[in-house]
């Protein structure tokens, strides 16, 4: 039976958190480069402020029917086909995010790591991970989340400290990269980065009220943007612009220049557990919400079938793309239109309330 | 048919049933606490009714045509007037004559009235039965008014019998059930209910040191097998009139008697009401002492990670007690059983509160570090040996491959034969007697090292991993938890054998979920870090205990403060001096 228990503040904080920060581990920050040049430490901070502005319009939404979460919110709001219709565009889309941060995971831990591992493997036992803790349910991902979350800050702190032996400031110049307007334009597009905010909303019930809800989204938002920013800000400073551009998974590559002498070098196998833990946390928060709208969406009681069908149906997606310039090209397009999906379609709600008298306020 | 059936069962989908979980929720205010404190105790007699109408004595009894009661004998079990009847139920129930551990002693009361009393001989104290009831009895006592049935009983219980603790009963379950825990059944004609005397005086194990959660500093007493010698040993420490003990009988057969302690006032009602509903559910023969308790009553069976505490420390029990935790002992078993516990409760041990803070502190950092040592360093070791070359130094990792260089077996089977070899000189070396035992574990690790090196089986440096990896395990303070990482790391050596760092983190990340989502009798298992909660400043680090003002919140404990707002009364006095002198 879907029978989800609350979780606390702090909890939905810092899942939020690690589901919005997984992205500094990949390819993310060597694409900003290509786009706005070496302004993006600070480009991902007008990101935020346009995603928190895009948040209240969630909560606002959330607001006007208080105790009940997105999908049902779509189902007053535009009637029961639309309604289906939205929940099930956000599922796809959150499906979507998953497959491509497992296909982006796969392909960097490749290139990296396990050149010799077969594809088949590595996504196995990712899959593996994200089943067993979607079968768990919210309350386990959350507190595992928890309980990771120090390690987790410990270990990119520490990476971050460390590589400041080859930090260089002069690599922040040209402080405006391709120009403000450009940075400008591309802040407020990408916006969906941190468009994982809109769990708050899949997950409206299990949280404790509408008060922590605005708060665990703009706490969330700011957290995320300080470490996003803090881990563009020490990738810049460690390359050279043209560099930049070429490296897949940069904070690995800044924890494999760490050399404090002869025994401190070479650190970064210790640096692939905060690596995998978090990716694996924040995807599998991802794929639980898809599985929770779909069992939504359909009436359906029960979420361990949905795990197993949903947890194949990832597999196969995963291992479907053809190569790393795929997935990466899919990962731009997630990062240039995911806000209408995260965004857009709760203004879509709320405006349709406001206009068909929706809701709290509508009966005040 | 039964293939089909199996096949289809497998493939068809199934309403998943519906389980009611216990989950320990912050709600209610103190004042309903405390009305839920006054009926924390009522189930009580719900209960015994249940575990009545369980035991199954009187449904033999009443099988068998000829017991069929002659006259005055009630058919539910209750004792008859007649005394033959009474005579004939009680030979019939105990097995008299092919029973030979039961004594039946008919006699007559001062001379006159007919009665017998029944024990078991080993388990009462001959002196009392001899002095204090059977010659008290049999005297002739002109002074001592007598009349027959319920007088007689008023006559005996108030004038006659000299002896601490006499009941009434007239429940013939409960009579058979107490003389098998060594009480005399005193029956009188006419009577319609039996005296129960107390007179139990059976051989028992002196107090003695603990065997497992051995200390330096701190008291040195452990539980024997006796229920009430442990729960006398927890009395001592609390001398409080709120400590509430209460018995049941568990254990369709065997009757095993099991007490649950808790402070009244501290506890959560909720979780002593979850715990005795438990224990009246369970519908087994025997109970093997708490480990077999512990598994019935467990939320989460199937996992490695233990959700109750088991402790054979009463300085370590009764601390517990204090902070809002109900504890279980069963007779025959030198153990107590806390519930509810944390993962972190697991690291912690008496020594911790007798010494200073910041040694306690440092020594749970060490014990966590060992367990993460005893976990993870064999699997760790394969990985970096397998994968992850480049992390290794260049020295050592050219140390490492001269090591492995004449090796014949791969580092996967060479760390799993040292592991199972080391796990048979631990279980060996607890199983061969006294010194012997201990002899043959220190030798039997050595030589069996140092002939696997010089035979050119494995490396030097696996008999150190090995070697830390058992070290590490030993100083883990729960032998639950201890075992829990043992079989553990033998995953972990196969996820690091099957993708280095990468495996790892992924049975990492599986064992975490699984941890995190269990809950020991509704209190999640990672409180108060995941979910956080106020921990009252005894998880990892101990704070001082003049900081420790409050019980942990996660118990969600009736009464929340542990101390007053000015612990140290002598510092307030003080300061408010230096400010008087301040303001001269």
């Amino acid at each position: 039976m879907i029978t989800e228990g609350k979780i606390g503040v702090r909890e939905a904080i810092w899942l939020v958190t690690l589901a919005i920060s997984a992205k500094m581990f990949f390819a993310s920050p060597s694409m900003l480069v290509g786009l706005v040049g070496n302004t993006g430490w600070y480009m991902t901070l007008i990101s935020a402020v346009t995603a928190l502005a895009g948040f209240m319009f969630i909560y606002l939404l959330l607001k006007r029917f208080p105790g009940r979460d997105i999908m049902e919110i779509f189902d007053i709001t535009l009637g029961r086909v639309l309604g289906f219709a939205f929940s099930g565009i956000l599922a796809i889309y959150l499906l979507f995010k998953a497959v491509t941060r497992i296909a982006e995971f796969n392909e960097v831990i490749k290139v990296y790591v396990f050149p010799l591992s077969p594809n088949w493997l590595i996504t196995g036992i990712y899959v593996i991970c994200v089943f067993t803790l979607c079968i768990l349910g919210l309350e386990s991902i959350a507190r595992f989340a928890k309980l990771l979350i120090y390690f987790m800050l410990a270990g990119f702190l520490v990476v971050l400290i460390l590589s400041s032996q080859n930090y260089n400031p002069n690599y922040l110049y040209p402080i405006l990269g391709y120009g403000l307007d450009k940075t400008l334009l591309h802040g407020v597009v990408r916006s969906s980065v941190y468009g994982e905010v809109i769990l708050l909303a899949v997950f409206a019930q299990s949280l404790q009220g509408l008060k922590h809800i605005k708060k665990e989204g703009v706490i969330g938002i700011l957290l995320s943007a300080v470490l996003i920013s803090l881990s563009l800000l020490s990738y810049i400073l460690t390359f050279p612009y043209y560099t930049e551009r070429d490296i897949t998974a940069p904070m690995y590559e800044m924890a494999t220049f760490i050399d404090y002498g002869r025994f401190l070098q070479r650190v970064e196998p210790i640096f692939l557990f905060v690596w995998i833990t978090s990716t694996l946390i924040s995807s599998t928060i991802v794929t639980y919400s898809f599985i929770w709208i779909y069992c939504r969406i359909f009436r359906m009681q029960d979420k361990k079938p949905i795990c197993i069908a949903g947890c194949i149906l990832l597999y196969a997606a995963v291992l479907m793309h053809k190569d790393i310039e795929t997935v990466l090209d899919y990962v731009q397009w997630l990062r240039n239109y995911g806000a209408i999906f995260v965004f857009i379609l709760p203004l879509v709600s709320l405006a349709t309330a406001f206009i068909r008298k929706k809701g709290a306020k509508a009966h005040a | 048919m039964s293939l089909l059936s199996t096949v289809l069962n497998l493939l068809l989908y199934k309403e998943p049933p519906k389980y009611d979980r216990f989950e320990l929720l912050e709600d209610e205010p103190e004042d309903k606490d405390q009305k839920e404190n006054e009926d924390a105790a009522q189930p009580i007699t719900e209960i015994k009714t249940k575990v009545k109408s369980r035991t199954g004595i009187f449904k033999r009894t009443q099988a068998k045509p000829e017991q069929e009661p002659e006259q005055g004998q009630n058919r539910d079990g209750k004792v008859t007037k007649k005394l033959s009847t009474n005579l004939e139920i009680i030979k019939n129930e105990l097995n008299f004559p092919t029973n030979q551990d039961v004594v039946i002693r008919e006699f007559k009361i001062m001379q006159k009235s007919d009665a017998f009393i029944v024990y078991i001989d080993g388990m009462v104290d001959k002196t009392t039965i001899n002095d204090y009831i059977l010659r008290q009895l049999m005297a002739p006592n002109p002074s001592k008014t007598a009349g027959s049935g319920k007088d007689l009983i008023d006559c005996l219980v108030n004038n006659l019998l000299s002896v601490n603790q006499v009941t009434r009963q007239t429940e013939y379950g409960q009579i058979i059930k107490q003389v098998l825990s060594g009480l005399t059944a005193l029956f009188v004609e006419d009577a319609g209910e039996c005296i129960l005397i107390e007179s139990r005086g059976f051989d028992k194990r002196n107090v003695s040191n603990p065997l497992t959660e051995t200390i330096i500093k701190g008291p040195h007493e452990a539980f024997i097998e006796n229920l009430r010698t442990n729960i006398t040993l927890v009395r001592k420490i609390i001398r409080n009139k709120d400590l509430v003990t209460e018995l049941l009988p568990t254990g369709k057969t065997d009757n095993t008697i099991c007490g649950i302690m808790y402070i009244k006032g501290i506890v959560n009602p909720k979780v002593v009401r979850e715990l005795k509903r438990r224990i009246v559910s369970i519908d087994v023969d025997q109970i093997q002492g708490d480990g077999t308790l512990d598994q019935l009553i467990e939320d989460h069976p199937f996992s490695l990670f233990p959700q109750i505490l088991s402790t054979e420390r009463p300085d370590r029990t009764a601390y517990f007690l204090m902070e809002g935790k109900a504890a279980i002992i069963c007779d025959g078993t030198p153990y107590a059983s806390v519930i509810p516990v944390t993962f972190f409760d697991m690291f912690h041990t008496s020594e911790d509160y007798a010494l200073r803070w910041q040694y306690g502190t440092f020594l749970r950092i060490v014990r966590m570090i060992a367990a993460c040592i005893a976990l993870f360093l064999p699997g760790m070791y394969v990985a970096l040996t397998l994968y992850h070359h480049e992390m290794i130094p260049t020295e050592l990792l050219v140390s490492l491959a001269k090591a492995r260089e004449h090796l014949p077996f791969p580092t996967i089977i060479e760390i799993l034969l040292m592991e199972i070899s080391f796990e048979l000189i631990r279980e060996a070396g607890i199983r061969v007697p006294g010194v012997i035992g201990q002899t043959l574990g220190i030798i039997g690790a050595i030589i069996l090292g140092q002939a696997a090196v010089t035979a050119g089986l494995v490396s030097p440096v696996l008999i150190i991993v090995i070697s830390i990896t058992g070290l590490g395990s030993f100083a883990i303070p729960n032998f639950s938890l201890a075992f829990g990482v043992r079989i553990s790391r033998f995953i972990f050596i196969i996820c690091g054998a099957i993708a280095g760092f990468y495996g790892i983190a992924a049975g990492i990340f599986i064992f975490g979920g699984l941890a995190c989502s269990l809950k020991s009798f509704g209190v999640p298992y990672f409180s108060p870090v995941a979910p956080k909660t106020t921990s009252g400043h005894d998880t990892i680090v101990r704070m001082p205990p003049w900081m420790q003002k409050t019980r942990p919140d996660f118990i969600n404990t009736s009464d929340r403060t542990r101390m007053g707002k000015v612990v140290r009364g002598w510092v307030a006095r003080d300061e408010k001096e230096t400010d008087n002198d301040n303001g001269r």
